[in-house]
């Protein structure tokens, strides 16, 4: 079993690996087969280059949360706004001595007549 | 020549002027991507690639930072993406592994030999390089910049748009994961 000096020294000698280490080149006509890789590829459109960019897995991965995101700011907004229709049907009910909503069912229906509703409300306060 | 006179003649489409810049910056290049990839088919392949964006893009450089910053910056994007791409390669490869017989492992560089070290010290750089391997990617970056192409930490937190502060920290950590990484190794291997 090496002691622990030995080990250590080891791994200095190790960690000085690198020191005196020259550039390395790339060979020879480097500048010829470029020139040939150039022409072979001709420069890639603006579309290829933004297909590319969407196809890396993290921005590819972000645009599908986003969507996500969205769709769920989306469908609690509505949900929210059916709510606030509700609300207001019942208010109304309530002003006109009918009876409250009692089917929750029911309360969806009602929601499409919130605007008249409303623009109603808004008729009476003008007279 | 004038750098800023072959970016401008490079800008208005002279080939002389692009050939030179290659010719002036292909071993820099090459060799930084040679430090992060530790293949010489990759970093050749890096290295071109390099060169097909400065001949394109030449029109983003605004000047602001070094030219051979520039360089260095494209080069280590383009060495850090290669090196993503080929995990990820290789963990699909272990994935498809499991359901076929036939395929194409993806091997990695165990025993890189880098051109340019010295005869007495292969051993200890081919162990080193292995090391490297393990770090996290801004200090495998900052080591390679600092050790392999020689820059002073100013130069390292230039091309990484970082503080000095950062870079003296990177390699402080990477230095002592080297070490454990490398006292590991000689205790499994006396």
């Amino acid at each position: 079993m090496e002691s622990r000096q030995d080990i250590t020294k080891r791994v200095e000698q190790a960690l000085s690996g690198l020191d005196g280490i020259r550039r390395a080149s790339p060979g020879p006509y480097f500048y010829t087969r470029l020139r040939a890789r150039m022409e072979a590829e001709p420069p890639r459109t603006a579309w290829e280059r933004m297909g590319m960019f969407l196809g890396r897995p993290a921005i590819a991965l972000a645009v599908v949360l986003l969507i996500l995101a969205s769709n769920t700011v989306l469908l609690f907004n509505h949900t929210g706004n059916r709510k606030a229709a509700t609300a207001t049907q019942a208010l109304l009910n309530a002003e006109n001595g009918q009876a409250g909503v009692q089917n929750p069912e029911n309360a969806y229906d009602l929601a499409s007549n919130s605007n008249t509703a409303i623009l109603n409300i808004l008729d009476r306060e003008n007279e | 020549m004038d750098e800023r006179l072959l970016i401008e003649q490079l800008r208005q489409g002279e080939e002389a002027a692009f050939r030179t810049i290659v010719e002036t910056w292909q071993d820099m290049v090459y060799n930084t991507a040679l430090g992060i990839v530790q293949q010489a088919e990759d970093a050749e392949d890096i290295a071109q690639e390099v060169f097909i964006q400065v001949h394109q893009s030449i029109g983003q450089f605004k000047g602001e930072s070094k030219f051979s910053t520039w360089l260095y910056r494209i080069t280590v994007t383009k060495a850090l993406d290669h090196q993503r791409r080929r995990r990820r390669k290789k963990r699909f490869g272990l994935v498809r592994s499991l359901f076929s017989a036939e395929n194409e492992p993806v091997v990695d560089p165990a025993d890189f030999q880098h051109p340019g070290i010295l005869l007495d010290r292969k051993e200890h750089a081919g162990l080193l390089f292995a090391a490297i391997r393990q770090l996290p990617e801004n200090q495998r970056v900052a080591f390679t910049l600092h050790k392999v192409e020689g820059l002073s930490y100013q130069e390292v937190s230039e091309v990484m748009n970082t503080s000095v502060s950062s870079v003296e920290s990177l390699m402080h950590r990477a230095r002592n994961n080297l070490k454990k990484y490398l006292e590991n190794y000689y205790r499994k291997n006396p």
